[in-house]
């Protein structure tokens, strides 16, 4: 019979409502909501320049004032269009001091909000555009648009005008979002308007939104909560309230876990009010109608749990409130020192795992996400660092604690020169340079010419013959040069460009021409059919000559807000596997759809697709660790691989074997399609590894994770199990965290019912 | 079938793992509690009396021995449906109204809000608290908190009833409606098992009592026999002495020499002419000849009694006994 025991969890319903600090929360969080109602936005299109478009304000100074030598035709119009005064101030544009005061800082900084404005008033010029000097430019898809709308209004005209000036500028200002967001507090701004589209901000929301509640608001309430209720089990053990209780025809854990779970409705109540009125909130002001959010009610009811079992547990012990409370915060300094060091130790770790792996001959080439290249050795039986300079070995740490580090760009094996061939940041200058390192003289650091700056760069890929190709934003290059040969290139638009005669890298022309915008990603197979998918659109190029590659078919297959992917090519077939986890498969040839879409790793982004050299094997591989293989004519499926839940790249031999980096460092070579392991390339673990694999991450994983219940919420909100650094994500390689976002529910479920146990075996046996 | 049978009850308190202590709190206590009697508990504090409640109500485990209520093991929870129980200081929650108490506990003893709802006018009108029914506890008095415990162990109709000092903390008057009610009770039927240090109200209410000294069982039978039977004399040859309480008026001379053929003591002057006096008898005989003799010496019999001591002495006595 329950009747008892809902009379109990009633009765905590009716002491809630009677306390008074329940409706002091309950006006607190009133006041919250009220205070973040006006906030509203508005979707507009994305006009004008601001300072954050020009990374550097020096370089266009410059492509304005040499506009006639370089033979720039736009810079020449816009050059025209300005003023004396303006062309006065562009001209005397000077450049930062290599070891700049504070006012030379601020100087330089006047000058560049100058040359914003000018280019701004620019921008609303309606003889901006001009046929004549924008005839040699690649104008983007959007461009086209709106310059054949003949019905443009005066928004869309300044739309017009800013989507040619980056098509004109490319790497020089950056590229915008189609639509900007204004924020609004009421009537007023707040801030100019953000080029951020409302999708970007609905994910800004999901992914910031649970962790802001969860720190912020949650902290706050479940502390109030605590105190609340810390005192109903002690006061429960009060003589006089618990003979009468106890001499009751009812189950005495029953009664306890009645109380244990009545307690809760103080939280339940709060939570109900907050979460309710924060999607309400979203609905209605800004247009996000997130129904899981509502997840957060049951969620966070049970994160109280977990904290009110330990207090409870304490309580039945010393039957005292405030040592039930002391125990509960312990209990959260506990679980905050086994999460903090996991991440402190977890943090370089992520940094030195393998994120790539590429085949130099009979060497095995891993790259760490910290860019540094390694070579199996197998005397050692160990990874060696190749291609390194010494200062990167020695910024090391201090690169491992630098956040969002981008994905490496190489190293690629050009086996004509038998080297390697990366991009790196050179500690000499402070730019990115050519690095390569020959096989003749141990891989040893080589630092080249100036690189382009790997923004600019969509991949680096191995031509049918070993040559290496560079696909950039401003196109396609062959390295052909010497990359270690650090001869000045000449400036293109004032860019230190290392093109053709002087620099290692020789432009290829694309048939028929055509700008790869981000978000862009390429492959190339084995018969040197090269795939590339920019913005939304699959093009595949077919090799013509040496110099030509020409466009073999084409297809859009994102409209709007075209999300980033990852591309593959082989054996006939192109795949894509874009950021929420679809994948589709295309003839090489026509680009037709094989067969229909897929999600086999659910909606989660992958970081890489492989296809195997023959065609018959095709891979994708997520970030949450997981690997789904699948041979061509078969489903996919989740590959029997023991490293599965912690694979970082994959690899496919020309002998048709399997390469899986695991773990951190690991390696395991898998036959296919048995999945026998024929090799493993399995390093000696370091102290930092041993420590986390051994020690951390096992007391990590059964302790209770009160503090990462945001991670659920984002999931759900979500539905990916990772998540990115960034809210912009052009690149899918780029690392992301795993959320794990069961973890927190069933390891602390577990902690709640052993608690609980505890307390149910202790009020049993005990005498009162 | 007793209403409450215990057996050679024991209880042994154990403490501390590594330097384990032991209290003896029951040392083999055997008491029937008949069906319809209201049954009174007494002892001095640390006799074990809490012990024994709690052990009928299934709080604590007994060591040894055997404890039932109603034919069910004590602590069974058979026989705790059937037991109403009012605690020492009875702590409400104090956000509960008189009514909303009585759900409340009416549900932990398995009745409906409807059966509750439709039983609590009555039984509040009974303890006197109908008018304050709708105001929150926090407001009541310690004796409204008594009577407020005294319905809920009266809402569910238990057939056993185990009072742990519901008088305490009660003025007269209120005293006088629990004597009442528990006097209803016994006329319904129901078994009221008192414990109580108020002795006068032991003796006013009680059919029978026990008295338990650090965990042994003294004495357990009418209240009558202790009071009556603690008058006696020591036993002489001829049989059990008896206490004869005399009031008497005349020549004090000529009254002392009618007695002197039997001990007598305790003479007081009750005025002019006027005594009382306590002698010792064998048997009626020597109360006949004594009645002769007085009467032949031209004294006035004014009262004749034998002598009854309160419970309150027949316990002192019982509890300084066992001390010597």
């Amino acid at each position: 019979m329950i009747r008892p025991y809902l009379a109990v969890i009633k009765d905590s319903f009716r002491e809630a409502f009677a306390s008074r600090i329940l409706v002091v929360v309950l006006v607190l969080i009133t006041g919250v909501l009220l205070v973040a109602a006006p906030l509203t936005y508005s979707e507009r299109q994305t006009t004008g320049i601001r300072g954050r478009d020009v990374p550097d304000p020096k370089l266009l100074a410059d492509q304005f004032t040499a506009a006639a030598r370089l033979k720039n035709p736009v810079a020449e119009h816009l050059w025209s269009l300005m003023s004396k005064d303006q062309q006065q101030l562009v001209a005397n544009f000077k450049p930062l001091k290599e070891k700049p005061n504070f006012r030379d800082i601020q100087e330089f900084q006047k000058q560049e909000r100058e040359l914003v404005k000018i280019l701004d008033d620019l921008l609303k010029r309606d003889d901006f555009y001009d046929r004549k000097a924008w005839q040699d430019v690649n104008q983007t898809l959007e461009a086209r648009t709106l310059r054949n709308d003949d019905k443009l209004d005066k928004e869309g005209k300044a739309r017009l005008n800013r989507v040619l000036l980056e098509n004109a500028f490319v790497g020089v200002v950056e590229p915008s979002t189609a639509t900007s967001l204004q924020f609004q507090f009421g009537p007023y701004a707040l801030s100019e308007p953000m080029p951020i589209r409302k999708q970007q901000f609905a994910r800004v929301v999901e992914r910031l939104l649970p962790w802001l509640v969860d720190k912020g608001l949650l902290a706050i309430g479940l502390f109030i909560a605590l105190l609340v209720t810390a005192p109903v089990i002690p006061q429960m053990f009060d003589p006089g309230s618990l003979h009468l209780l106890l001499s009751k025809p009812v189950s005495r854990s029953l009664l306890f876990l009645s109380k244990f779970v009545g307690s809760c409705a103080f939280v339940l109540i709060c939570a109900v009010y907050l979460f309710v009125g924060i999607w309400l909130l979203l609905g209605t002001r800004l247009g996000l109608w997130e129904h899981q959010l509502l997840w957060c009610i049951p969620l966070y009811v049970f994160v109280f749990m977990i904290y009110y079992s330990v207090a409870a547990l304490a309580a039945l012990w010393w039957r005292n409130t405030v040592l039930s409370i002391v125990a509960a915060g312990l209990f959260w300094g506990v679980c905050f020192g086994i999460g903090f060091t996991k991440q402190t130790l977890e943090g370089p770790m992520e940094k030195q795992r393998i994120m790539r792996l590429t085949l130099a001959k009979d060497s095995l080439i891993g790259v760490t996400g910290l860019h540094m290249p390694l070579e199996w050795d197998q005397t050692a039986g160990n990874w060696r660092q190749v291609c390194v300079s010494e200062e990167q070995e020695q910024f090391t740490l201090l690169l491992s604690m630098m956040p969002n580090l981008p994905p490496p760009v190489g190293p690629i094996y050009d086996a004509r020169n038998d080297q390697l061939i990366r991009i790196g940041l050179s500690f000499q200058n402070g730019r990115f340079a050519f690095v390569s390192g020959k096989r003749s003289e141990g891989w040893k650091y080589a630092e080249g010419p100036l690189a382009l700056p790997p923004n600019v760069i969509i991949t680096m890929l191995n031509e049918p013959d070993g040559s290496v190709l560079l696909l950039s934003n401003l196109g396609l290059f062959r390295i052909t040069g010497d990359v270690r040969k650090k001869s000045e290139p000449p400036k293109i638009f004032g860019m230190s460009l290392p093109f053709s005669a002087g620099g290692p890298m020789t432009q290829l022309t694309i048939e028929p021409n055509e700008n790869w915008n981000n978000p862009a990603t390429a492959a190339i197979d084995k018969e040197g059919l090269l795939a590339v998918y920019s913005a939304g659109l699959v093009t595949v190029y077919q090799r013509e000559n040496s110099r030509v590659y020409k466009q073999l078919a084409q297809k859009r297959v994102f409209e709007k807000d075209p999300p980033p992917a990852v591309i593959a090519v082989g054996g006939g077939t192109v795949m894509l596997a874009s950021e929420n986890g679809v994948v589709r498969l295309m003839d090489a040839k026509t680009l037709e759809e094989i067969e229909s879409p897929q999600q086999p790793g659910g909606e989660n982004p992958p970081r890489g697709a492989w296809i195997s050299p023959d065609g018959q094997w095709l891979a994708v591989a997520y970030h949450t660790g997981k690997l789904w293989l699948r041979e061509k004519s078969q489903a996919w499926k989740l590959a029997p691989l023991n490293s599965q839940g912690d694979i970082n790249a994959v690899l496919f031999t020309p002998e048709g074997t399997l390469l899986v980096a695991h773990q951190v460092s690991k390696v395991t070579e898998y036959e296919l399609p048995s999945g026998k392991v024929l090799k493993r390339f399995s390093p000696p673990l370091t102290m930092t590894e041993f420590a986390y694999r051994y020690g951390i991450l096992p007391i990590y994983t059964l302790c209770p994770k009160p503090g990462e219940f945001y991670k659920t919420v984002e999931y759900l909100m979500t539905r990916q199990e990772t998540t990115a650094a960034k809210e912009k994500v052009d690149n899918l390689e780029a690392a992301q965290v795993k959320l794990n976002p069961w973890s927190p529910v069933w390891s602390s479920a577990l902690f709640v019912a052993v608690m609980l146990g505890i307390c149910c075996i202790y009020i049993e046996w005990q005498e009162f | 079938m007793p209403a409450i049978s215990v057996a050679d009850l024991r209880k042994t308190y154990r403490e501390g793992v590594i330097w384990r202590k032991e209290f003896v709190a029951l040392r083999g206590v055997s008491i029937d509690v008949q069906p319809g009697e209201i049954f009174g508990l007494l002892g001095q504090n640390g006799a074990g009396k809490t012990t024994f409640i709690k052990i009928l109500l299934g709080i604590i485990r007994k060591t040894s021995g055997e404890a039932s209520v109603l034919g069910f093991s004590a602590g069974d929870r058979s026989a705790r449906q059937r037991i109403g129980y009012l605690p020492e200081n009875l702590r409400v929650p104090r956000h509960l109204t008189g009514y909303t108490a009585l759900e409340y506990y009416g549900a932990l003893s398995g009745l409906s809000t409807g059966e509750v709802r439709q039983r609590r006018g009555a039984i509040l009108e009974n303890v006197g608290l109908v008018e304050r029914a709708k105001d929150p506890v926090r407001t009541y008095s310690k004796g409204m908190l008594q009577r407020l415990g005294l319905a809920q162990a009266m809402l569910h109709e238990p057939e056993v009833f185990i009072l742990d000092e519901p008088t305490d903390g009660l003025d007269p008057l209120a005293r006088q409606s629990v004597r009442r009610t528990l006097k209803l009770l016994k006329e319904k039927g129901c078994t009221v098992f008192l414990n109580s240090h108020i002795l006068q109200e032991v003796e006013l209410v009680c059919d029978r009592v026990a008295i338990l000294d650090r965990g042994n069982l003294k004495f357990c039978g009418p209240v009558s026999e202790l009071t009556t039977d603690r008058a006696s004399g020591p036993n002489t040859s001829n049989g059990t002495q008896v206490e004869v309480r005399w009031e008497l008026s005349g020549n004090e001379e000529e009254a002392r020499l009618a007695l002197a053929s039997h001990p007598f003591d305790q003479w007081h002057p009750l005025g002019v002419g006027r005594f009382r006096v306590v002698s010792r008898v064998n048997h009626q005989a020597d109360v006949d000849q004594l009645v002769d003799e007085l009467r032949r010496r031209q004294i006035s019999i004014q009262l004749l009694a034998p002598r009854r001591v309160s419970l309150e002495d027949a316990y002192t006595e019982i509890v300084a006994e066992v001390a010597e």
